[in-house]
């Protein structure tokens, strides 16, 4: 990459820079000033928009775990092509999440007291360790791609050796805590509005993550093809529509099985008079469920659409955006009435935000454009007899801004 | 309220990337224009035909047991047509042990000579004699090696059929654009309106560049 591609201003790279800049400076006024004086957080509502972005920043990372386990454990190793990008993307979305607590924390010079100070009957004990599990099987994942750009053979080997029991341990800490946030709000059955409160909240986080982490895979893979290439960028991602095809279906069954386990749920606890309520809280579980469970299942069982870039695209954003609204419903939607206090975040909450997933953008084009992050199928994490690795990176070229 | 703030932020910005691609005089890959185009062949009359009892090679090759165990190896319709009309110079010989990978096939487009990999293990049992020296006219007519293999060709992971091998087939005609496009000095010699549905003119391979061949080779005859 030539210094002058990198400094040629275009459109998204003023705004990002723009962005960057307003987040730098809400970073240091609210460790200098604190989280009361920067933020709209307070006693009655001490979980805000950072809780609800650690939500959905770990629900859109859910691919990580779900395509290693589709193709290192179930052997579908036609969707070799998506391990790469689902990794990074799950790594840059956890470390976005880890940021973000470190932000959100009171006294955030105390980040590692859960790794000394064991509280074993706490739901957010157990997360905490998950999230530094998963983080760390992640880097071991993702270790590979670095090694073979900078052609160190030897530790190739080895992880390729225990590649089958990290991904298992991916799995294993993944289902845990993509459940687990759901478990964090079985403690507020009185505070938490009913259209979102149930006993089946970590089954429900965990199917709903299984959806939108491949929606994510696909959306991205629509972002690469936008920014890397003027061609059809399919072409030089190896990302194909068959493949991604596929990916939809599999969100077509979570979305089913998500929505079938939401209406025994409604049925089970007599919840359906609630939807007749005229409320904010109504109005918004039915926008989440329409934009994120029934016109995807909609869009998703013909064929012909699924098969069509376009309407791929147009689902994939439904689902993100259903797991969006449903996340922020459960974290400050649902709270809000019991409360007592209409929570709307400060500029500082919102600039914080929006320049980690800035950076966060910024970091998957980096590593995409510079590692073997896409690769053909017959190539990815294989080595041969010298323990070269034999990935074969797709140029990027030809940049598309 | 800060459900919908996100959600309309979200949205935002993504109605304002495709405002500034429209601006840019550009699209969104999926708001490609008449995305249709990619699809059509670069070929007259070239309607693509893949018989269900055939499995394809990414080396495009087709492949089939027959009724005696012995695997019948031929070359595809893209392999047959992608640069000019292919000759079959010579074929692996009989007695020869085929490792996957091994070439199986030398042919010709006009005077580049390009080499089909063997898709399978094997030792070769007979060579059809009659496809020497020929023009493929009719890919599927006859086979041109048969080989005593114990490898499967219905291992999916390896082998297309059926409607994939369809799919696969016509991307990778689309793909041949490109490759086209990438390799010849004075694209409009070899077909002007390629990308609106153009046939090619019958003698492609002479206006790509010299070291085209080979890039050919590792794009579309690979394994």
């Amino acid at each position: 990459m030539k210094i002058n591609d990198i400094l040629k201003p275009t459109f998204w790279k003023v705004v990002s820079v723009i962005i960057v800049t307003m987040g730098l400076f809400s970073t240091y006024y609210r460790f200098s000033l604190g989280l009361g004086l920067t933020t709209n957080l307070h006693d009655s509502v001490p979980w805000g928009l950072w809780i609800g972005f650690d939500f959905i920043g770990v629900g859109l990372a859910a691919a990580g775990f779900t395509i290693a386990a589709t193709v290192h454990i179930f052997h579908i190793h036609k969707y070799e092509p998506l391990v790469r990008p689902a990794i990074l993307t799950a790594f840059l979305g956890y470390s976005v999440v880890v940021c973000l607590l470190v932000v959100d924390l009171g006294r955030p010079e105390n980040f590692w007291h859960p790794l000394v100070m064991w509280n074993i009957h706490s739901v957010m004990f157990e997360i905490t360790w998950c999230l530094i599990c998963y983080t760390t099987v992640l880097i071991l994942e993702f270790a590979p791609v670095v090694l073979e750009k900078f052609k160190i053979k030897a530790p190739i080997k080895y992880l390729k050796i225990i590649s089958i029991p990290v991904v298992i341990a991916g799995v294993i800490f993944s289902t845990l805590h993509q459940s687990s946030f759901g478990s964090l709000y079985l403690i507020v059955p009185g505070k938490l509005h009913p259209l979102w409160y149930s006993s089946l909240l970590p089954v429900h986080f965990y199917i709903s993550c299984i959806a939108a982490g491949l929606s994510m895979i696909i959306f991205e893979s629509f972002l690469i093809a936008r920014a890397f290439t003027k061609k059809d960028g399919f072409h030089h991602t190896e990302l194909k529509m068959d493949i991604l095809s596929g990916a939809s279906f599999a969100v077509l069954i979570a979305l089913i099985a998500g929505f079938l386990l939401k209406i025994y749920d409604f049925i089970d606890n007599g919840k359906l008079p609630l939807l007749t309520v005229p409320s904010t809280e109504t109005y918004l579980f039915y926008l989440e469920i329409l934009i994120g469970t029934l016109v995807p299942i909609f869009l998703l069982s013909y064929k012909k659409l699924i098969e069509d870039k376009k309407w791929m695209y147009l689902t994939s954003i439904c689902v993100i955006s259903g797991l969006v609204l449903n996340r922020l419903n459960v974290s400050i939607t649902g709270l809000a009435a019991s409360s007592g206090v209409n929570y709307f975040p400060s500029f500082d909450e919102i600039s914080i935000t929006m320049m980690l997933v800035v950076l966060a953008i910024f970091a998957f084009r980096l590593i995409a454009k510079n590692f073997a992050v896409f690769v053909s199928n017959e190539s990815e994490n294989s080595v041969n007899e010298n323990g070269t690795a034999k990935s074969k990176q797709i140029i990027l070229s030809e940049r598309y801004e | 309220m800060v459900a919908i703030f996100v959600l309309a932020l979200f949205l935002f910005i993504l109605l304002v990337d495709l405002i500034v691609l429209r601006i840019q005089g550009k699209s969104h890959p999926a708001f490609e224009p008449a995305l249709s185009q990619y699809d059509y062949l670069v070929h007259d009359g070239n309607v693509i035909h893949i018989p269900s009892n055939l499995f394809f090679s990414k080396g495009h090759t087709w492949l089939k047991k027959n009724k005696n165990g012995l695997m019948e190896i031929g070359i595809d319709p893209f392999g047959s047509t992608a640069l000019g009309t292919l000759s079959i110079l010579k074929c692996a010989e009989v007695g020869e042990e085929l490792k996957r990978g091994g070439m199986i096939f030398e042919g010709s487009y006009g005077n580049k000579t390009v080499k089909f990999l063997s898709p399978v293990n094997g030792i070769v049992k007979s060579v059809n004699p009659g496809i020497i020296g020929k023009k493929i006219s009719n890919p599927y007519e006859s086979w041109g090696v048969q080989l005593v293999s114990n490898d499967s060709p219905e291992n999916r992971d390896l082998f297309f059929s059926g409607s994939d091998a369809l799919n696969w087939i016509k991307n990778e005609f689309s793909k041949l654009k490109y490759f086209i496009d990438d390799n010849s000095p004075i694209v409009e010699f070899v077909g002007e309106t390629m990308y609106d549905g153009g046939s090619l003119s019958n003698d492609v391979v002479s206006l790509l560049l010299d070291q085209s061949i080979n890039d050919f080779e590792k794009e579309f005859l690979s394994l």
